[in-house]
């Protein structure tokens, strides 16, 4: 394909969030004066979606304030918007995009960013009316309905399940259902470090049932009159159910258009797609992995963040320094205390919990063969400076420990 | 010149302490930045690169206080 100058006529971003924008924000920084279209579903300019669970939904921020962008800053980037227009599907043939509006817009390249929706319930054949946190609305809607109930039922015990009852905790009684043996089961970053969180919140009195299938929901009609209904036979009368139970990739409209799909837009380790020119980043992209030899879809603000400088530089054929994405991160605040994660932990990973004297565990370092693979700290944040950088060296887990225990005074143990 | 950094953006992603941990830091008590140090004719560039890594533009340089 021949060389996409700086001066190439048109760049077509389908995804007006933070991928999206970040996007913009590096062809511009590294030197492309052509033009860019932006499509967004969303009515709302890009917004920062990190504080729909805490700050937004607890009223302390307001919805001006979750804008990643600067009205000015916006309009210096000179990028034609459409938002409130949902792309319908995509002609590769044409090279064109088709709105829910009818008008079509074409392209000379095209990045993916359309993100991801919550999975529902309803899904599963169950009745539903209930909330799911992902857009701005959907935090609105929930902020408003939490503020009128006394009890409040968030199934799924995830990242955002967690932030949310972390966040209506202080107003209202909520109780966490989780379908797995405790929290953050999906994840591989083992049973001790949920165990550990899971009693955090039950210290803030948040109550929880694990191994809970939910089997029923009933009060459709009625929002105010509402039971669920367990596969256990048991039933919790509640005023407000959340669903929280994760993700699936907006690819959707991207049916039929040749694109390769598998759980997300399939893409190399720059971005790019299976259709030349075509490149998608964020959550609705699975990006190979290097590092893991196989292709992976991240649902973290960070990777978003990181492959669109990647892919934009590949895109205007940077062949400069070797681009690569760092190892992935993330962060969930509750209670305002700061977890954070940075690696590639796989499930056999071996786990060591680091714990300060009087007992609190501080960090769990996961290692493979003795090598380090991951880190996770709980409120310790410059003991996790310390971790990342041995990540980046790929440090042996026994220098790491020795060093790290001493300086911070804390003790190590094996998690079974 | 001067470096600001807008905690209320900062994600705790903690690029700019490793590459100038002489002027960031990473507070234990929020896991957001803070300066620790100032700018310098010998460290101005590593604290360029530092604000310029920020994956939230939460930092910024200034020429004045």
């Amino acid at each position: 394909m021949e060389s996409v100058s700086r001066r190439s006529p048109n760049v077509v971003i389908v995804g007006a969030s933070l991928a999206g924008l970040h996007t913009i924000k590096a062809l511009r920084r590294h030197g492309f004066a052509g033009q860019i279209t932006c499509i967004g579903d969303e009515r709302w300019p890009p917004y920062d979606r990190p504080p729909l669970s805490k700050e937004l939904l607890a009223g302390k921020q307001t919805v001006e304030a979750t804008r990643l962008c600067a009205r000015s800053e916006l309009d210096n980037l000179g990028v034609e918007w459409l938002l409130g227009t949902p792309a319908q599907y995509l002609d590769c043939e044409r090279r064109a995009i088709h709105l829910a509006s009818g008008r079509s817009i074409n392209f000379d390249r095209l990045v993916i960013a359309t993100g991801a929706s919550p999975v529902n319930l309803a899904s599963a054949g169950l009745l539903s009316r209930c909330l799911t946190l992902r857009t701005l609305d959907d935090a609105i809607a929930l902020r408003t309905a939490a503020s009128e109930a006394q009890h409040v039922v968030i199934i799924g015990a995830g990242f955002i399940g967690l932030e949310v009852a972390a966040t209506l905790s202080s107003t209202t009684r909520v109780e966490v259902v989780e379908a797995g043996p405790f929290p953050l089961a999906k994840t591989p970053l083992g049973e001790s470090f949920a165990r550990y969180l899971l009693q955090v919140h039950e210290d803030h009195g948040v109550t929880f049932r694990c191994a809970a299938r939910v089997d029923e929901l009933n009060g459709n009609t009625d929002p105010t009159a509402r039971e669920i209904t367990l596969a256990d036979g048991s039933r919790i009368r509640t005023d407000l159910v959340l669903v929280a139970v994760g993700i699936r990739p907006n690819t959707q409209w991207l049916d039929g258009s040749g694109l390769l799909l598998d759980d997300g837009v399939v893409c190399d380790e720059y971005g790019r797609t299976s259709v030349d020119g075509i490149y998608a980043v964020g959550d609705v992209s699975k990006w190979f992995e290097p590092t893991l030899d196989r292709h992976v879809r991240y649902e973290h603000w960070a990777a978003a963040t990181e492959q669109a400088d990647v892919m934009v530089r590949r895109l205007l054929c940077d062949d400069g320094s070797p681009i690569r994405c760092g190892p992935s991160y993330f962060w969930s605040d509750q209670y305002g205390i700061r977890t954070q994660y940075v690696g590639a932990a796989m499930p056999g990973d071996a786990i060591a919990r680091l714990r300060a004297n009087n007992g609190v565990p501080a960090a769990w370092v996961y290692s493979r063969d003795g090598i380090i693979t991951a880190a996770l700290t709980h409120g310790q944040a410059r003991l996790f400076g310390r971790l990342r950088r041995a990540l980046l060296e790929k440090a042996r887990l026994t220098d790491v420990v020795d060093s790290v225990t001493h300086d911070w005074d804390l003790s190590c143990e094996d998690d079974p | 010149m001067h470096v600001e950094a807008d905690r209320t953006k900062c994600c705790g992603f903690g690029n700019c302490v490793l590459i100038a941990p002489e002027v960031f830091d990473i507070s234990d008590e929020d896991g957001r930045v803070v300066i620790i140090g100032q700018v310098t004719d010998d460290n101005i560039a590593i604290v360029r690169e530092a604000v310029a890594s920020c994956p939230n533009s939460a930092l910024s340089l200034s020429e004045h206080r």
